[in-house]
């Protein structure tokens, strides 16, 4: 027997009520002297067994009136013993606690069956319990209630993964109490074929699901003194279209919209509230009235920089003209400096927010040396290669010479999804004519912009905020700086690399990892941790690393003497809110027994304490009339 | 003859009512309170003259007995009269009182012990002032106290003092005491019983009737507070038996009905079980005034003439 509501069931505690103010009515009794009980003995004899048997029968219904009413707010079902499940084996049994689970009353459903599952063993056999998200950390079945979902995707499919060969070492049945998540079993795993494979299924058909997606700045590249706007999106996963309110917190700064969701869409909310101020500011966005809580709930951190300091290095060969003049529009939030490149050993490299190199080609294998240990100390960087020869961009991207192509090539191709070419759109580049560039290597980067040869123009790197150019800014590589499209491209690629040194959203479950100035503790302070990191030492510097933190919430790193170090926002992933479900039939085809016939044997018993109920009332109404 | 003895008494019986007289001091104003108004409606009465004793003739009024006429008077005068008399007599009276634990429930501001004893001195007094001899027994499971009876006037003060100590207490044996009384008391006379008579009916019928065998005339007066009759509790209660201490928990509303009939059928019973022995039976309530008590005793009074 399980509850769908189990905390209302300290109410039916209630049901004593009748039995206390019967004892308590008792104990206030008048107590009175008469002349001689002589009489009264013999009138009592022969009516006290009829009314003695009357009191208790009232007292008797009207308690278990009370119980059952009180009772079935707790909504009670029955289940029933799962067949020819486990009973001839011992049985690996993985409970799904991602948080599409906590959708109505399907956790207390999922923990009944998993009872279920661990009583209907035979005499000698045992249960292995793991949860999806732990990792293959076993539970106890005592611990089953304390269990709860989590605020982590914990894909079941790779926890069947994981407990696949336990169950094959103990010749044990796997079985997975789940709501059949589409996403959350994937397309790709498939059972053994050695070890049966049942998925309990707890799920619903029907749901409705809202979900704040995502919450972010309406400019990416944000900067202080101006009003950044904020934005959320929020989806609906289900088939009937909401009304929700959806409250935006800043700084303790409230701001309210009610919205429409059609069903199975998206809907973009864009606030009055702005921050415009220097610093971290922490947002919280809340869905309320919705059936999955988890996924209500959206947190941002937005660490708005002072004025970068920019350091332009130019060479004799290309100057920093074009550049300074595309980027110069920009002081409020940009500072720009200038400087050749023999200065660039003089200069630490580290007061400035970002490094733009007009001539890579130029720079000598000590200056490779600065600006990779800057990279590693969290610095970014624009270079362009301009002609580089081959090998001549350091340890930091490979070229294979300079292409001068007879005529030139055109701006072919461009990745849109990226932030900095995302609003200049595909057409941006269209009518720019490279007629010399570097050949870039395109193995260890993202290619942002390609040329009609087939080279990058515009790459990123993966191991450091880095981001080449093929060109340099010069007409004699290309008239790009004549196009309207130089400026922004030349802004926003700045703006996306100034942008804070941590990227501040993170998912759940992520590992943090969080570059450090000092080998010094940090303390970090969440939803439901507080926690003393040590930092270990990492490239040039070090970072302290916090794993797969599991509520959502803001994270906040301090150092010894209580200095800020960084907050971090950790957000469920989106996606999990989508409650669709994976077709049975086609996880048979996978080898995978489903069997919804738990859903069929659970029996509500919430109809059935109301008739007890009110024939209970019934009966007590006809003893009191005879 | 009923009827007409209310209405002669209706004048002075705002002084016999037990709250009236329960708010005098001492025992003996009382009982004289009691009698002397008594008395004053009885003047005009038909009772005065149980006397042997000639004392005056008064005009002859309708309801006299014929034989009472002066023959004599009527020849020399043309007119009826008839002779009274002072009462003669050498009449033993016992009063019997119940001072059982029974005895102290009162719910009238006045308790069945009190009222016995307020009755009983009455009747002491009145018994005394008629030059009868009086004796006085108190008992609870047994005779606590017995007074021998004397016709002295100073004898009533004997009597009075014993009644002005009466306390409720003690288990109740009306049978055993009867019989032992009955036995105790040699010379016949007219006992009267003031009790509540919680005890087993066919052994004090029984008993009664041994006070019979013995030639004694016997009255009972069976007192009872109202609320003994009426069961007026409204709610759930817990009696406490005055006696034995035992409690028992009632609800009135479903034992009230069937406590009432029972007690009704048990006065009968007593009532029926007297005239049936010859001795007379008297139901009074604590709230019943004195005079119709000492009417009673008149009544058997004149028929022992």
């Amino acid at each position: 027997m399980g509850f769908s509501a189990p905390g209302l069931l300290g109410l039916a505690a209630l049901a004593a009520v009748p039995l206390a103010i019967h004892i308590f009515s008792r104990l206030r009794l008048r107590r009175a002297d008469f002349p001689s009980l002589l009489l009264l003995r013999t009138v009592r004899r022969e009516r006290f067994s009829w009314v003695r048997l009357k009191e208790v029968l009232l007292l008797v219904l009207r308690t278990v009136a009370l119980l059952a009413l009180l009772t079935s707010l707790a909504r009670p079902f029955l289940t029933a013993a799962l067949p020819a499940l486990g009973r001839g084996q011992d049985v690996v049994l993985v409970i799904d606690d991602s948080y599409s689970m906590g959708y109505s009353d399907r956790w207390s459903r999922a923990v009944a069956a998993a009872r279920a599952v661990v009583t209907s063993l035979g005499p000698g056999r045992r249960a292995v319990i793991m949860t999806s998200s732990g990792g293959g950390a076993l539970v106890s079945p005592a611990a089953l209630d304390t269990l709860r979902p989590t605020g982590s995707p914990g894909p079941l499919g790779p926890a069947l993964e994981r407990a696949l060969p336990r169950a094959e070492s103990l010749g044990a049945a796997l079985v997975a109490v789940t709501d059949l998540q589409q996403r959350a079993l994937g397309d790709s795993w498939r059972a053994s074929g050695t070890v049966p494979v049942v998925l309990l299924d707890v799920g619903d058909p029907g749901f409705d699901n809202a979900a704040v997606a995502r919450l972010y700045p309406d400019d990416p590249f944000a900067a202080a003194g101006r009003p950044v706007g904020i934005r959320a999106d929020v989806v609906n996963y289900g088939a009937r279209e909401v009304t929700r309110t959806l409250v935006l917190s800043v700084d303790g700064q409230r701001e309210e919209k009610v919205l429409t969701v059609p069903a199975f869409g998206r809907r973009t909310v864009a606030f009055e509230t702005a921050v415009s101020t220097a610093g971290t500011h922490r947002l919280h966005a809340e869905l309320r009235s919705d059936s999955l809580a988890l996924d209500d709930d959206r947190w941002l951190v937005l660490a708005l920089p002072e004025r970068t300091r920019v350091l332009i290095v130019e060479s004799e060969r290309v100057p920093a003209d074009f550049v300074v003049d595309a980027l110069a529009p920009d002081s409020a939030g940009l500072e720009l400096e200038r400087a050749g490149r023999a200065d660039l050993a003089r200069r630490d490299l580290r007061e400035f927010g970002v490094l733009v190199c007009t001539d890579g080609a130029a720079l000598e294998p000590g200056d490779w040396d600065r600006v990779d240990f800057y990279l590693r100390s969290g610095g970014a960087a624009l270079v362009m290669a301009g002609t580089a020869a081959e090998g001549r961009l350091g340890a930091l991207a490979r070229t294979h010479g300079t292409a001068r192509p007879e005529g030139f090539v055109s701006v072919t191709e461009i990745d849109t999804t990226h932030p900095v070419f995302g609003p200049l759109g595909a057409g941006a580049l269209a009518t720019a004519r490279v007629w010399t560039h570097s050949r870039l290597d395109a193995t260890d980067g993202r290619v942002l912009a390609r040329l009609s040869d087939g080279d990058p123009l515009v790459l990123e790197s993966r191991a450091h905020r880095l981001v080449f150019w093929s060109v340099g800014p010069g007409p004699e590589f290309s008239d790009l700086v004549f196009k309207a499209a130089f400026v922004p491209l030349l802004h926003r690629t700045v703006s996306w690399l100034a942008r804070t040194r941590l990227d501040l959203d993170c998912a759940v479950a992520d590992t943090i990892r969080l570059p450090v100035d000092r080998l010094a503790p940090v303390t970090v302070t969440g939803p439901d941790l507080h926690r003393l990191l040590e930092p270990v030492p990492s490239g040039s510097g070090a970072e302290v690393t916090l794993a797969g933190p599991l509520a959502p919430g803001i994270y906040s790193f301090e150092a010894e003497d209580g200095t800020p170090v960084a907050s971090v926002a950790v957000n469920p992933e989106p996606g999990e809110g989508d409650l669709a479900r994976a077709a049975p039939d086609l996880l048979r085809l996978r080898g995978i027994d489903v069997r919804d016939e738990y859903a069929s044997r659970t029996s509500d018993l919430v109809v059935p304490l109301l008739y007890v109920a009110a024939a209970a009332i019934a009966a007590e109404l006809l003893l009191l009339v005879f | 003859m009923r009827a007409a003895r209310s209405r002669r008494t209706a004048g002075g019986s705002e002084l016999l009512r037990p709250e009236v007289v329960a708010k005098l001091r001492s025992i003996d104003l009382k009982a004289r309170l009691v009698v002397e108004g008594f008395l004053a409606g009885l003047h005009r009465s038909p009772y005065k003259g149980f006397s042997v004793e000639f004392s005056e003739h008064r005009a002859y009024m309708p309801g006299d007995e014929l034989k009472r006429i002066d023959w004599r008077v009527y020849g020399k005068t043309d007119r009826f009269f008839v002779r009274e008399y002072e009462e003669e007599t050498n009449l033993r009276g016992y009063l019997v009182v119940d001072a059982s634990g029974s005895m102290g429930y009162g719910t009238t501001g006045l308790t069945k012990l009190q009222y016995a004893s307020y009755l009983a001195a009455s009747l002491a007094y009145l018994l005394l002032h008629q030059k009868d001899s009086t004796g006085l027994a108190v008992f609870t499971d047994r005779v606590e106290t017995y007074v021998p009876p004397r016709s002295s006037p100073a004898h009533l003060s004997v009597l009075l003092r014993h009644l002005d100590r009466l306390r409720p207490g003690g288990d109740t044996d009306l049978a055993g005491t009867f019989h032992a009384l009955a036995e105790r008391i040699k010379r016949r006379g007219l006992v009267i019983i003031i009790s509540d008579l919680w005890d087993d009916q066919s052994r004090v019928l029984s008993a009664l009737r041994h006070f019979r065998h013995r030639k004694h005339e016997v009255l009972v007066f069976h007192v009872i507070d109202p609320n003994e009759r009426d069961f007026a509790y409204r709610s759930p209660v817990v009696l406490r038996d005055m006696e034995s201490g035992r409690e028992m928990t009632l609800d009135p509303r479903v034992v009230g009905g069937e406590y009432r009939r029972g007690f009704d059928e048990h006065c009968r019973a007593f009532e029926r079980g007297c005239r049936e022995g010859l001795v007379d039976y008297h139901r009074l309530t604590t709230d019943t005034p004195f005079d119709r008590a000492l009417f009673s005793y008149l009544e058997r009074r004149h028929r022992l003439r």
